[in-house]
């Protein structure tokens, strides 16, 4: 079945790679020349290769917020109370001419069951053209019955569990909140996210590790590219050149 | 008067302890709370304070109460369990009881003995509460709760608020005012947003949707000046025995996508036999094409067969009038022999033997 991406801005690797040194090694990666991975520019009519990076979650979690802390430009649009989100907005860095890295941020689940219903089918639906998956939870929130749900639907396989990421966004409001701009959280908080992630891994049984961040302050998100990375790597998709000693 | 008094003693230890805390309470809100706490001190009302898991039901209540008496987590759910918690102790032990029930939304297996829990409850409360969180977007779990289970009871007139907990954690939630413990411009603008967008989604006017922040203690008294504006003067029961269980609902919904697939069924069904009765209709109209075709030929077979006879007839009236001439000729020569006999029968004597031979011929 056709699916569509929406296109938001197009870039060079080498600006990303600029913000992330953890993505550089996506800058000499093939991809494997299979039909889920061939994008067609209906504007200028080329084929190209696409790495994608999708990033699924609940409403409100900060899935554009973290695409948007990538690049450091508010290009996605968000919204502190409603959500805004209702298809698939990419932000396409361009590797070679017929190859890009695109980060896919989705609408996000949650808002109310009967629309659920409808994104889980969308998220099914680009599962397979998605070569990473980042699953966005929140440090502050401890509701996970529609992540559970929608974890169990939309990854009913191992080998889909094995290309989701958890990661765990607004580090910075988990308490005891401090509204000083440290950037960093503070002794307490650290162990708060420690308790969560144990939280988080006896809950969903993740193949990858659960990464804490803040796309707000930007806190550990090299982390969170070091992992999309590690997953790229594990998958078969992608392939990463190796260097040997001689 | 023992009531007066003790009405008095019980906002005394809402103001003082909330005081204590470093709340200022302006006095017309202080008179308002306590003229209208005169009013209902017949009853102890108690207060279901509802939710999803996380949103700071039980810090509400410890905020309210003025110390911690609900356990809280920053990370894990930590009421498995309902706690009570009376806000105010009068000598008679009196005053708001507030019901802390845990949270909805954590799984599913808890969210259905949740849902029995909550139907069980519901009956005995006098105010509603349900807590959201000001920076929490996600609410297909208050959704289904609220429109399964509270909802009934507010459509049969159960006092209800919305509680908008955590308003200081609005973004950007760096600019909350901590000198003056009040929210900055930004923050005001979309704590005013979230608020219309929850009484939107409540179906409920936005006076009813209250933004509190119990860890920052902002909002607190007008909290109480609304639950003892909602609650009524007289205790009302109001029991409603057809909310249904998540069960049920399930049941429900089972029974309906079945009736859907039976009426499916049906549907296709009945196309299926009014195609085929446009097939047999038309069938049947090339039937009766066809047979028109041949009745027509028949018609024009019988004409042709009448013209035939036509002409028969008309040759055989040629032929008849033909023989009717030839014989009106031999008629006539008859005639012509009969008159010479008649003549003769006219002789006397002669005329009569002649007569009486031919009435023999």
């Amino acid at each position: 079945m056709s699916i569509t991406k929406h296109i938001h801005h197009q870039g060079h690797i080498d600006d990303l790679i600029a913000r992330r040194p953890a993505l550089e090694k996506f800058k000499h990666s093939t991809i494997r020349e299979h039909s889920n991975f061939k994008w067609r520019n209906t504007r200028t009519n080329t084929l190209s290769w696409q790495a994608v990076v999708s990033f699924f979650g609940k409403s409100g979690y900060g899935k554009s917020s973290t695409v948007n802390a990538f690049l450091g430009e508010p290009i996605l649009k968000t919204s502190d109370v409603s959500a805004c989100t209702n298809r698939c907005d990419c932000l396409d860095f361009k590797i070679t001419d017929d190859y890009f890295l695109s980060f896919a941020d989705y609408p996000g689940i949650g808002e109310s069951e009967y629309k659920d219903k409808e994104y889980i089918e969308m998220y099914k639906n680009f599962l397979a053209s998605s070569n990473i998956v980042v699953y966005v939870l929140r440090a502050d929130m401890r509701d996970y019955a529609i992540d559970e749900h929608a974890f169990q639907t939309v990854f009913p396989r191992d080998e889909d569990k094995r290309k989701v990421v958890f990661s765990v966004n607004c580090c910075d409001k988990i308490e005891p909140v401090s509204r000083k701009e440290s950037g960093i959280p503070s002794t307490d908080q650290m162990i708060n996210i420690e308790n969560k992630i144990k939280t988080l891994q006896g809950f969903f049984k993740p193949h990858n590790p659960i990464i804490p961040y803040s796309a707000q302050t930007a806190w550990n998100l090299d982390a969170l590219a070091e992992a999309i990375v590690k997953v790229a790597e594990k998958g078969n998709d992608i392939t990463f050149p190796s260097y040997g000693r001689i | 008067m023992k009531n007066l008094s003790f009405s008095e003693k019980t906002e005394a230890q809402i103001f003082s302890k909330l005081e204590e805390k470093g709340v200022q309470i302006s006095d017309e809100l202080k008179k308002s709370i306590q003229r209208r706490i005169q009013e209902i001190s017949d009853y102890v009302p108690k207060v279901g304070v509802f939710g999803k898991t996380g949103v700071g039901k039980s810090s509400l209540c410890n905020a309210l109460f003025g110390q911690d008496i609900c356990s809280i987590s920053d990370v894990q759910a930590c009421t498995r369990n309902l706690q009570e918690v009376l806000l105010t102790i009068g000598d008679a032990g009196q005053g708001i009881k507030l019901l802390d029930l845990p949270g909805v939304g954590e799984d599913r297996k808890r969210d259905d003995e949740y849902d029995a829990l909550y139907k069980k409850i519901l009956p005995e409360l006098d105010l509603i509460f349900w807590v959201f969180k000001g920076d929490d977007r996600a609410n297909a779990s208050d959704e289904d709760f609220y429109n399964r289970l509270i909802r009934p009871y507010i459509d049969a007139e159960k006092p209800f608020l919305a509680v908008i907990n955590q308003v200081d954690k609005i973004e950007p939630f760096r600019e909350w005012n901590e000198a003056e413990n009040a929210p900055g411009i930004k923050q005001i603008k979309n704590i005013k947003a979230k608020c219309s967008h929850v009484a939107n989604f409540l179906r409920l006017p936005v006076a009813q949707v209250i933004p509190v922040s119990a860890n920052e203690r902002y909002g607190l008294m007008e909290l109480v000046d609304a639950i003892v504006h909602a609650l009524p003067n007289d205790q009302k029961a109001i029991v409603l025995h057809n909310i249904e269980t998540a069960d049920d609902i399930r049941k429900k919904a089972a029974a309906k996508a079945a009736d859907a697939a039976r009426k499916e069924a049906e549907e296709a069904n009945r196309q299926a036999v009014e195609a085929h009765k446009k097939a047999m209709a038309a069938a049947e109209g090339k039937r009766k094409e066809l047979e028109e075709i041949a009745r027509k030929a028949e018609e024009r077979r019988k004409k042709a067969e009448e013209v035939a006879e036509e002409e028969r007839k008309r040759a055989r009236r040629i032929q008849e009038q033909q023989v009717i001439s030839r014989e009106s000729r031999r008629e006539s020569e008859c005639s012509t022999r009969s008159s010479v006999w008649d003549y003769v029968e006219k002789i006397p004597v002669i005329g009569g033997v002649v007569r009486f031979f031919r009435s023999f011929w």
